[in-house]
């Protein structure tokens, strides 16, 4: 077990460091000019210059790689070049935006994606359960944006149970008005990226279904659904959990369209807006903290998944 | 020929090739005739349809058919695009990772372990910083991610398919490196890739439609699906049917390519990748 921490965190510093690398390299070498690409096509030339000395440019790339890393070490992400404003003040602050967001969805994925994967595999020769099984399709087929406007159109124009837009100007100082603003965002990712997951679960049941354990549970006289229930949904739920590092990484980035869609100010709209600014800085910081995250989760999972997996445990020890 | 012969027959297979038939023939005809020209702001806004405006106007007055008919070829475009540039990464990738030498399978197994975290929409969205957006730069971004994730599968494909036994017997016979690959390795990983290609297509329409309503894909003047949805999202309570058809349209294709790639599948009678985390690109 140590062994495999000491891999996996060695995996993950290596990815890290990676990402990182490319990130810093894409907004940095490939575009030729920085200062330009900021300063727009308006800026003199005198106002380039001073941008560049301003953001260290002139000092050879190796050093900027190493002072940024090295903040970002220390927790300070630099300032923004448009507003001046501290990063990581102000990533802290969209974060209690888009971090109830991420998890509001990760509810509806698992609410929905999980009884009805089981359902339909439990049920795969009747036309119910092939129907849940097709429109699962269908709606992986639909656009995030498009889904959301039609659940605008039900659940706050026609019925009027939701407000359709923005979030409260107090935040989280009335927790109620809060959470009703990101319901239906957090409705529209979950089902959208739940059909996803749902096809997961629903191989995985299957497969379960027809594996050696559960149908020697079904010929001791246990019936079929008591079977699956105590000897194949164990192992679907491992399936699920090795899943769920990639699953929250897409809700993440699923809040990144979402939140602009229903004027949310998350992360998303943050790094929309600071792209349409050429807020290089921002964006660069912005993009290494969500895939740190990213990261972060996927390893998380890795380890929680070998604890908890007895199959891989053993593996380890041999 | 024979596999395609065999999803026609079916009534799935047929609906998905018809609908990607009409939309690859309406993008080739709109470049050349459109009904009306779609960036024209005529003043008329919110028209409902007519003989001139099969679908009305929206609220700067422009035709919302010629928009949606302009509109398939960017999709139709990035999903060509993307699907040629992510099977030629992916490929590269799945035969450096899965049939190289021993340091480079691993280098680039680690490789694709980290770029395919980096998720795609950020990607695109980095791209676009840096470079400004346009539809060349969606089919970078989306050609790179999605080619990741192939190279993933496809990788496991080869990794599988070179300790099966024909090709260890191959091995004994004495066949060549070359001769190995090309007429055993590539053909019996064939219809995986071809389906994975299908599915990638689909999922890159909609991954468009995402990042042109962001307005990190197509540029104001194109007219595109995910643009028009931006474009009439402010006034969905009050004309909610000029919202429903890009959707519609969008829904529609990316439908068609998921079922033409399950129909291939089945008539191809290959199994799902070995690596089933990695089924749907992002």
């Amino acid at each position: 077990m140590t062994r495999f921490l000491l891999g996996r965190t060695g995996l993950l510093a290596l990815a890290w460091l990676l990402a990182s690398v490319l990130i810093f390299a894409t907004l940095r070498i490939l575009p030729g000019d920085v200062a330009q690409v900021i300063g727009g096509t308006q800026a003199s030339p005198a106002q380039i210059a001073d941008l560049r000395e301003a953001l260290g440019l002139n000092r050879p790339l190796l050093t900027q790689y190493f002072e940024w890393i090295g903040g970002v070490l220390r927790f300070d992400l630099g300032a923004s070049v448009v507003t001046g404003t501290e990063i990581s003040a102000e990533l802290a602050e969209k974060a209690e935006v888009t971090i109830p967001l991420t998890v509001m969805s990760l509810a509806v994925v698992l609410l929905v994606a999980i009884p009805l994967g089981v359902f339909a595999a439990y049920r795969n020769d009747s036309p119910v359960g092939q129907l849940v099984a097709a429109s699962s399709v269908l709606a992986s087929a639909i656009p995030v944006v498009w889904a959301g406007l039609l659940g605008t159109l039900l659940l706050s124009s026609w019925l009027g149970w939701l407000p359709s837009q923005g979030f409260p100007r107090d935040g989280w100082e009335e927790p109620l008005q809060a959470i009703r603003s990101l319901v239906l965002p957090a409705l529209t990712i979950g089902l959208i990226e739940g059909a996803i997951l749902f096809r997961l679960v629903r191989s995985a049941t299957l497969r379960a279904l027809d594996a050696d354990h559960v149908r020697t549970a079904m010929s001791q006289g246990n019936s079929r659904l008591r079977a699956l229930l105590t000897q194949g949904l164990p192992g679907v739920g491992l399936s699920i959990i090795s899943m769920l590092g990639l699953q929250a990484a897409a809700l993440l980035v699923g809040a990144v369209v979402v939140e602009q869609l229903f004027s949310l100010p998350g992360l998303g709209t943050m790094l929309v807006s600071d792209v349409g600014e050429r807020d290089l800085p921002k964006v660069q910081s912005t993009l290494l903290v969500l895939t740190s995250v990213i990261l972060v989760m996927g390893a998380l999972v890795d380890v929680i998944h070998r604890i908890i997996d007895p199959r891989l445990r053993a593996e380890g020890e041999e | 020929m024979k596999t395609l012969r065999r999803v026609v027959r079916r009534p799935v297979g047929a609906f998905a090739i018809a609908v990607l038939a009409l939309v690859a023939l309406v993008s080739i005809v709109s470049l050349f005739w459109l009904p009306q020209n779609p960036n024209y702001a005529s003043g008329n806004v919110w028209l409902p349809p007519s003989a001139d405006h099969w679908l009305g106007t929206d609220g700067s007055g422009r035709d919302i058919a010629s928009r949606l008919i302009a509109g398939s070829r960017v999709s139709f475009g990035v999903a060509l695009g993307t699907g040629a540039l992510a099977s030629v990464i992916g490929f590269l990738l799945a035969l450096l990772g899965g049939l190289g030498k021993r340091p480079v399978r691993e280098v680039v197994a680690v490789g694709i372990d980290v770029l395919v975290a980096f998720p795609t929409t950020l990607l695109a969205i980095m791209l676009t910083a840096v470079f400004g957006s346009g539809i060349p730069i969606v089919i970078a971004a989306l050609g790179i991610a999605f080619g990741v994730s192939m190279g993933r599968v496809m990788r496991a494909e080869f990794r599988q398919v070179q300790g099966a036994d024909f090709v260890v017997a191959a091995q004994v016979a004495g066949l060549s490196r070359t001769r190995i690959l090309f007429r055993h390795l590539i053909p019996s990983v064939l219809p995986v890739y071809i389906v994975q290609v299908t599915w990638t297509m689909g999922t890159a329409v909609l991954a468009e439609a995402s990042l042109s309503y962001l307005g990190f894909g197509a540029p104001k003047d194109v007219p595109s699906w995910g643009g028009m949805l931006a474009s009439t999202q402010r006034f969905v309570s009050i004309y909610p049917e000029t919202v429903l058809w890009p959707g519609l349209a969008i829904t529609i294709t990316v439908l068609a390519f998921f079922l033409f790639g399950d129909q291939l599948r089945d008539a191809l009678d290959t199994r799902d990748p070995v690596d089933e985390t990695a089924e749907v690109p992002r």
